[in-house]
């Protein structure tokens, strides 16, 4: 993914302009104005909205809500693994869930925003349009009804204060906090407009990893890069399960690319090092996630402990969960 | 000061970078710029509608209910179609199954193409896949309403498509012999086509074939769970027992299945499939250690 190189080197800048002290706590990131498709100012949409140009404080708090509607969906995903007594499958996919958003989407689905911030060239569809037809075709039919088009051009737009926006890939082609292919998923996500909530959007998300998280753990015995049968016990590699979920069914829309992330000369090697390096900001977390282009967002509270509770619990084969069962009310 | 040189040489590096990276890519947009017309709307509905014809024939892309029928927004059972007209409904998805069935093993329909760039690529659903299920599911929703119009099914396109890499393709394929094909559609034959599907499809397939009411049919049922269960991969297994109350299976039916899932137990590196199959088969009231002590 090319897109890899320079996010990593915006984040390499965004951090080196945080120590020079360059505050920008009132400013919006404009890096993000590139990131995003503006919606039609009379659409419905459901779930917390970013406000980049907030104060730190309404950032975290804005984070704390994403965390919590993270963990809910993911805790009614993988119940089954907690219910059935296999708490390190749970726990994994819990810490795959949150890294997931965080790597594909900044943590941002809906952002709320002040400024002439709509991008004509992705909100017409001509961006996807240079992709690929059938995608073109699939934004049009979904995002350009005539009678209430999601994404209207933005001559139509006439606010410029309070502007609501979504998360989009760099080409246009991938969409939400978890980033959905509209080519693949069109059927779904799309049709049933899924992407106007928070919420489904996640459900939706954690639906397809769940498509490559569960195929591969019951036949694990087939993945040397996540399972190590010469280990006498504990021999699956849970934190790599976790990366052979992303890297496959995720990312390559396979599970036989499942090793993928261990393989030296893959030609996606920067996608899964890129992925495993989000993937350790929530294995390290300590009260404080690095959020690439935005900077480092404070997490505390109950939300934090539930964070620190599910990592513990994956590294050290433990079921403690006070904070999280406080967070989701399970 | 030192930080600002820092942050100047980061800067122009990644500068550097970002050109560099994105030159294939943009290489790839330039020749693909001169070598189309100007990209409109218009331009490139034509062009798609272009590539479409190739595989799909004319009369169904200019059927007045295709619009409706690559509309995912509306679930099938609510297609305006169905109601006004099952029959010329059945004509045109009848029609695109058959072109799409054929293009699809070609080069998917021209719909979709694997682009080494590109990360994603799940060959077993592009949009040809799902547009062809969703037709398959058109046919089996008009042949429950007009049950003669099933002379006009091209049947060895539907057997073929029992062997699509398709999930969905696979079982609405059972659905529709099982229905609507008294030859073909007999339990015994059904499972042998089953007997080959992986995960879901598989445990999905035996939801669809189970609940034939001759005690012949039943046993056969029993048999090939059970031989799934003993000997298939573990996640075709799993997926199979987690689809057991769905079968018409009695308690005693479930508990003799169940014996075919204790080679799980034994096996050391089975320990959280074992975890999984105590908690799906407690919730149907089966003992699991008691099962296999």
């Amino acid at each position: 993914m090319e897109k890899g190189i320079f996010k990593s080197c915006v984040l390499g800048m965004a951090t080196l302009a945080l120590f020079a002290g360059a505050s920008q706590a009132d400013e919006r990131i404009k890096a993000l104005d590139r990131m995003m498709y503006t919606i039609n100012p009379t659409a419905k949409i459901d779930g917390p909205q970013f406000h980049d140009a907030g104060p730190s404080l309404e950032k975290s708090a804005y984070v704390q809500q994403i965390v919590k509607a993270i963990l809910k969906e993911a805790d009614a995903m993988a119940g089954k693994y907690l219910e059935a007594g296999d708490t390190q499958a749970y726990y994994a996919f819990l810490t795959a869930s949150l890294t997931v958003p965080l790597h594909e989407g900044l943590y941002i689905h809906f952002r709320n925003v002040d400024g002439r911030v709509c991008a004509q060239e992705a909100n017409s569809g001509e961006m996807v349009k240079k992709v690929n037809e059938t995608t073109y075709k699939i934004f049009a039919q979904y995002f350009k009804d005539p009678k209430m088009p999601f994404f209207p051009e933005c001559s139509e737009i006439k606010n410029s204060t309070g502007v609501r926006q979504m998360i989009r890939g760099g080409d246009g082609t991938d969409l939400s906090i978890m980033q959905v292919s509209i080519r693949w998923h069109f059927d779904d996500f799309l049709a049933n407009k899924k992407y106007e909530s928070v919420a489904r959007t996640l459900n939706y998300g954690f639906g397809h990893m769940l498509n490559g998280f569960d195929p591969v753990y019951r036949n694990i015995s087939n993945y040397s890069c996540i399972y190590d049968r010469s280990l006498p016990k504990r021999r699956v590699n849970y934190v790599n399960l976790i990366k052979g979920t992303w890297a496959g069914k995720y990312n390559s829309g396979s599970i036989a690319q499942t090793c993928r992330f261990a393989d030296p000369n893959s030609p996606f090697k920067n996608h899964d090092t890129n992925f495993a390096k989000n993937l350790d900001k929530i294995l390290n977390f300590n009260g404080v996630i690095p959020v690439d282009f935005i900077g480092d967002i404070k997490v505390d509270g109950v939300t934090a402990d539930a964070i620190k509770e599910i990592v513990r619990n994956l590294r050290e084969y433990k079921n403690d969960r006070t904070a999280l069962n406080k967070l989701i009310g399970r | 000061m030192k930080l600002k040189i820092v942050y100047l040489l980061s800067l122009l590096t990644c500068a550097g970078l970002v050109v560099k990276a994105q030159t294939g890519h943009r290489s790839r947009a330039i020749a693909a710029a001169a070598a189309a017309a100007p990209r409109t709307a218009k331009t490139i509905l034509e062009r798609d509608k272009i590539a479409l014809e190739k595989n799909i024939r004319k009369e169904v892309l200019n059927n007045e209910y295709w619009g409706q029928i690559n509309d995912f927004s509306l679930p099938v059972k609510d297609l305006k179609g169905l109601r006004k007209d099952p029959r010329a409904l059945f004509k045109v998805s009848n029609q695109s199954i058959n072109d799409l069935s054929r293009c699809l093993q070609k080069n998917y329909c021209e719909m979709e193409r694997k682009d080494e760039n590109d990360s994603y690529f799940d060959e077993t659903k592009t949009p040809g896949h799902i547009l062809l299920g969703r037709n398959l599911e058109i046919l089996l929703e008009t042949l429950n309403r007009e049950p003669d119009l099933r002379k006009e099914v091209d049947w060895d396109v539907v057997r073929e498509l029992t062997e699509s890499s398709n999930e969905k393709v696979q079982v609405f394929a059972v659905e529709l012999l099982k229905k609507h094909n008294s030859k073909e559609g007999t339990s015994e034959n059904l499972l042998k086509i089953a007997d080959n599907y992986k995960g879901n499809a598989k445990a999905k397939a035996l939801v669809e074939i189970a609940g034939d009411t001759s005690e012949e049919a039943h046993n056969q049922l029993l048999n090939s769970i059970s031989k799934s269960l003993a000997s298939d991969d573990p996640n075709t297994a799993i997926s199979v027992m987690e689809k057991l109350p769905q079968m018409h299976l009695t308690k005693r039916e479930m508990e003799m299945v169940a014996n075919y899932l204790c080679h799980y137990k034994e096996e050391g590196s089975e320990e959280h499939n074992w975890k999984m199959i105590k908690y799906r088969m407690g919730k149907v009231q089966i003992e699991m250690d008691a099962v296999c002590p």
